[in-house]
């Protein structure tokens, strides 16, 4: 074979390149997991303006050079033809002088001749011609001893026109003479826009009196270029009143002595009405609230103290973060409780309503939690409030924005979130864990008078580990090892178990299909349920849009020693089926069977069952793939056979809850009615459909005794992963955290998806721990990875 | 009125505005609210991102997945995007590395049935030709992928992600003509690696 060259490699590799297109509905799941906000670095914001500084630069760059070139050009030819040229300009420039001064040019003879006195100026302040400035004296005084009034443009305006400053004064001429005004340049255009200055103030400067009169249009046009300058218009975008702005720019721009402008200046906005409540050092009066003062934005007088009833819509405000330099916050996580989900932090608020924040602070048994300091950080301060006795805090007057919330009470894990969004009134329910000691993890929560459980029971007792056997918590013991700076060692944590340590036992999702069932061995009155939800799995991952995850929860206050839980799977609506955390896919022709753990009460005088049976409270977790072939939303296949048939005829029942369960996962719609919805007869066989079971779990007792059974359907399965209840949620990543602890890296995919959780569920402090914990995983594998040569 | 959907957030920015915008603008519009942004982001970048992972991972169904997973961590680490290089670029440097991860990830899925023996080659003789073509393909894959590193992203870049030299260069911190030096030994170690191969 004869060597390949360069060329032919590159031909072949680019051959490779875009032979197929990507599936259809690649761009709409990846649409689909747009956020709703992000953060950008500020360089990459940065970096835009200094690609176009950079290109202006390279405008003039480029035009110095060509001009440099022409200049070059030019005196290289004037030294080449021995500078004649500029011998003949300098007699020509000689020759036209004299003859120009006796014509003259008319203003400069009349100027000349004719000072004019400040005392003669009309005060309407409207002096017509920019030259007439020229006229008053350079002194500080006038010669009749009225203040100087010229501005620095107009000094500068004489010292360029230097033939007319050394002038004596004339002697003050009576207003006839001085009628008309002079012909050529006497009269500026009405129409040209002017500074708008404060009445005349006795004795005052500019801005005031007549000073703002004697404005010349040059300085005016150096004003209004300098308002228009892009740093000002930087400011003007950043700012809600740009005329502000403008109106500041006489004074900025150079203007003599500025003593503050009267109170009733009127182009500034009326002070909010609680200013006075503004208690920020250094905050300027609203007469002085110019672009300097505005800018800076937190903890300047723009900012409502808290606590204050800063005015509704006041111009005033600014936006959390719109001077990005003082931007204290941490890169936020999108949680976004205003309800506004568009909100990005720095957007302008001014003339926004205010917003109040509602706090309720609970235990883990939704009972409210009395004292607890709810901390909340933003827009430049700190807000504390104390839960009252129904565990409520408000924060009201709050600018709309991200801020940090913290609640802490002693006894309790401190809640902390980094950013929250607010807008408008909304409340958030926060609830507090107890420590560790007796958290969560520990688990073993005393029984609520009006609570359905005390405490879970366990796991399956072939899952639990020795450690678990000991006594000691799944949960306390990750805590340890991950808060000591170690991973747990492999094995050590049991996906079961950690699920459970997550499980609060709470009653089933209203949402979740629940069978009640009675027991004999119970004490009165028997409680126990056997309830099932699920929802189809989250988009990514190899067939992922085939898969459904189910979750079986059991609750018993008292279960009897050796009671087991079976699972049958409907061989014509699912594949194959593996429990969560675990690699091995079982086929959906053989049952999953769990031996539940009891554990044993202590000994209640005269309930001799007690003895021997315990309370419950375990989640079974399922991740099950459908059947092929089901790709079709109609229910039918090519062939016209129904889906799922697979090559046989499945029960019309199985067949239609598949192709519902497809159609529903395919379109992403909760339960919608598929693209070709069936009619007729086939309605009729899509109500059976939706009836079929999709598995059924049964709880058994030792003596062969079915107690309580329960079925899942297509119909009952949330939409989507993102409406999946939040126990479906945390159970199946805890599922996922403990197998990658247990097997093997991918950890910070399992923190993303904790942390998501998480932002989805601010106040429950479940989620929060578990992203926490999965967190603190991620980065010491992370770490152990980097260590590893 | 109906409420304002995401993709109406920016006022007077349509679809027209979006289809001239750059990257830069776009990530603006997007860090501002205007999901559309995102999505005009995304529509231009997928197909170079698919067909990168396409060629890297041999399986449609698994570079779409992969391709979903890129820009879900893309979203997540938008704040450490610099833009010393173009966003796709970033992209593709992304997708290149969740690609690497997927490697090095433990099967926890196992397929009961393997899907290999889906693709039996079919008796007709047009078959051989594209079971050829496709096995001349695969191993050219299996070829870049022994690639060191270096090499293997600049090539993959370069041919399958289509990006110019001067984005690979600028993403990675070196010259252009390092990296067409990169593109020269990699090329030589392709062709002899395949010859070695077939013969």
């Amino acid at each position: 074979m004869s060597p390949m060259n360069e060329r032919e490699m590159a031909r072949r590799l680019r051959a490779e390149r875009g032979r197929e297109e990507p599936p259809p509905e690649l761009l709409a799941r990846i649409k689909s997991e747009i956020p709703p906000a992000i953060t950008v670095s500020p360089r990459l914001t940065a970096a835009g303006g200094e690609a176009r500084a950079a290109l202006r630069r390279r405008r003039w760059l480029l035009a110095a050079s060509l001009l440099a070139a022409l200049g070059t050009g030019e005196l290289g030819w004037l030294l080449m033809r021995g500078m004649p040229v500029v011998s003949a300009r300098r007699a020509s420039r000689e020759e036209a002088a004299p003859a120009a001064a006796p014509a003259g040019s008319p203003e400069g003879s009349m100027e000349a001749s004719r000072p004019v006195s400040p005392s003669l100026v009309p005060p309407a302040a409207t002096f017509p011609s920019p030259r007439r400035s020229f006229g008053s004296p350079p002194s500080p005084a006038g010669p009749s001893g009225a203040p100087h009034v010229g501005t620095p443009g107009g000094k500068r305006d004489e010292l360029l026109d230097g033939t007319f400053a050394p002038q004596p004064p004339a002697p003050t001429e009576p207003p006839g003479l001085r009628q008309p005004p002079a012909p050529p340049r006497p009269t500026a255009p009405p129409e040209r826009p002017r500074v708008q200055v404060p009445a005349a103030k006795p004795g005052g400067a500019v801005p005031g009196g007549q000073a703002g009169g004697l404005v010349a249009p040059k300085v005016e046009e150096r004003l209004q270029a300098t308002a228009e300058s892009p740093l000002q218009d930087e400011r003007k975008a950043a700012k809600a009143a740009p005329r502000r702005v403008e109106a500041g720019a006489p004074a900025s721009a150079g203007a003599p002595p500025a003593s503050p402008p009267p109170a009733q200046e009127p182009e500034l906005a009326p002070p909010p009405a609680a200013s006075h409540s503004v208690s920020v050092p250094g905050s300027a009066s609203s007469g002085q609230l110019s672009a300097s003062a505005r800018k800076s934005a937190p903890g300047s007088a723009a900012a409502p103290a808290p606590g204050s009833a800063a005015a509704p819509g006041s111009a005033a405000a600014p936006a959390p973060g719109s001077a990005p330099e003082n931007e204290p916050w941490r890169p936020f996580d999108r949680l976004n409780v205003g309800g506004n989900d568009q909100a990005v932090p720095g957007a302008a608020v001014s003339g926004e309503r205010m917003a109040t924040l509602e706090i309720v602070v609970e235990n883990a048994g939704r009972r409210p939690l009395s004292g607890a300091v709810v901390r909340i950080a933003g827009a430049g301060w700190i807000q504390t409030r104390a839960t009252d006795a129904a565990g409520h805090a408000v924060f009201a007057d709050l600018l709309p924005g991200p801020y940090e919330l913290r609640a802490e009470l002693p006894g309790y894990l401190p809640y902390a979130t980094s950013r929250v969004e607010v807008a408008g009134g909304k409340s958030l329910r926060i609830r507090l864990l107890p420590l560790p000691a007796a958290g969560i993890g520990a688990g073993r929560r005393p029984a609520e008078p009006g609570g359905f459980l005390g405490r879970r029971a366990g796991a399956g007792a072939a899952d639990l580990p020795a450690a678990a056997a000991g006594g000691e918590d799944v949960l306390d013991r990750l805590r340890r090892d991950l808060d000591a700076g170690r991973l747990p060692p492999p094995g050590a944590i049991s996906v079961r178990e950690l699920v459970d340590a997550f499980d609060d036992g709470d009653p089933l999702p209203a949402a979740a299909g629940e069978a009640r069932f009675s027991l004999a061995a119970a004490p009165s009155p028997p409680r126990a349920r056997l309830g099932g939800e699920g929802a189809l799995a989250p988009a990514g991952g190899a067939g992922a849009a085939r898969r459904v995850r189910l979750r079986f929860s059991v609750r018993a206050q008292v279960l009897p020693a050796g009671a087991t839980l079976r699972a049958v799977f409907s061989p014509q609506l699912v594949r194959r089926y593996r429990e969560a955390g675990s690699p091995a896919w079982v086929s959906a022709r053989h049952p999953a069977r769990l031996a539940l753990a009891t554990r044993k009460p202590a000994p209640a005088v005269g309930e001799s069952a007690a003895r021997e049976s315990a309370a419950v409270a375990a989640s079974w977790l399922f991740e099950v793939e459908l059947v092929e072939g089901a790709a079709g939303a109609s229910g039918a296949d090519a062939a016209g056979r129904p889906v799922g048939a697979a090559g046989a005829a499945p029960a019309p029942d199985a067949a239609g809850a598949e192709g519902r369960l497809v159609a529903d996962g395919a379109a992403g719609r909760p339960h919608a009615a598929a693209s070709a919805a069936p009619r007729g007869r086939e309605q009729k066989d899509a109500g059976r459909r939706d009836a079929a079971p999709l598995a059924t779990v049964s709880l058994e007792l030792p003596d062969g005794q079915t107690a309580a059974s329960r079925s899942l359907r297509g119909v009952e399965l949330a939409p989507s992963w993102a409406s999946a209840s939040v126990n479906l949620r945390l159970a199946f990543v805890a599922a996922e955290f403990a197998a990658h602890l247990r097997e093997a890296p991918a950890l910070r995919e399992v923190a993303a998806q904790a942390r998501s959780l998480a932002a989805s569920y601010p106040g429950d402090p479940r989620v929060a721990e578990l992203a926490r914990l999965t967190a603190r995983a991620a980065e010491l594998r992370s770490k152990a990875a980097a260590a590893t040569p | 009125m109906a409420p304002a959907t995401p993709s109406q957030a920016t006022p007077g920015r349509d679809r027209r505005d979006l289809a001239h915008a750059s990257e830069e603008e776009l990530l603006a519009a997007f860090a501002a609210g205007d999901r559309a942004a995102a999505e005009r982001l995304v529509e231009q970048s997928y197909r170079v991102v698919y067909g990168l992972l396409r060629r890297l991972c041999g399986d449609g169904e698994l570079a779409a997945d992969l391709t979903q997973e890129s820009y879900r961590k893309a979203w997540d680490a938008l704040e450490s995007f610099d833009g010393r290089a173009r966003f796709s670029t970033w992209l593709c440097r992304i997708a290149y590395n969740t690609y690497l991860n997927h490697l090095r990830r433990p099967r926890r899925l196992l397929p009961l049935e393997d899907r290999l023996e889906a693709a039996v080659a079919d008796p007709a003789p047009a078959a051989d030709e594209a079971l050829g073509q496709a096995l001349a393909g695969e191993r050219l894959r299996r070829a870049v992928l022994r690639l060191p590193e270096e090499l293997r992203f600049t090539v993959t870049a370069r041919f399958w992600g289509d990006l110019p030299v001067a984005e690979i260069a600028r993403h990675e911190g070196i010259t252009g003509v390092a990296i067409r030096k990169r593109l020269k030994r990699a090329l030589k170690a392709l062709a002899l690696a395949l010859e070695e191969e077939a013969g």
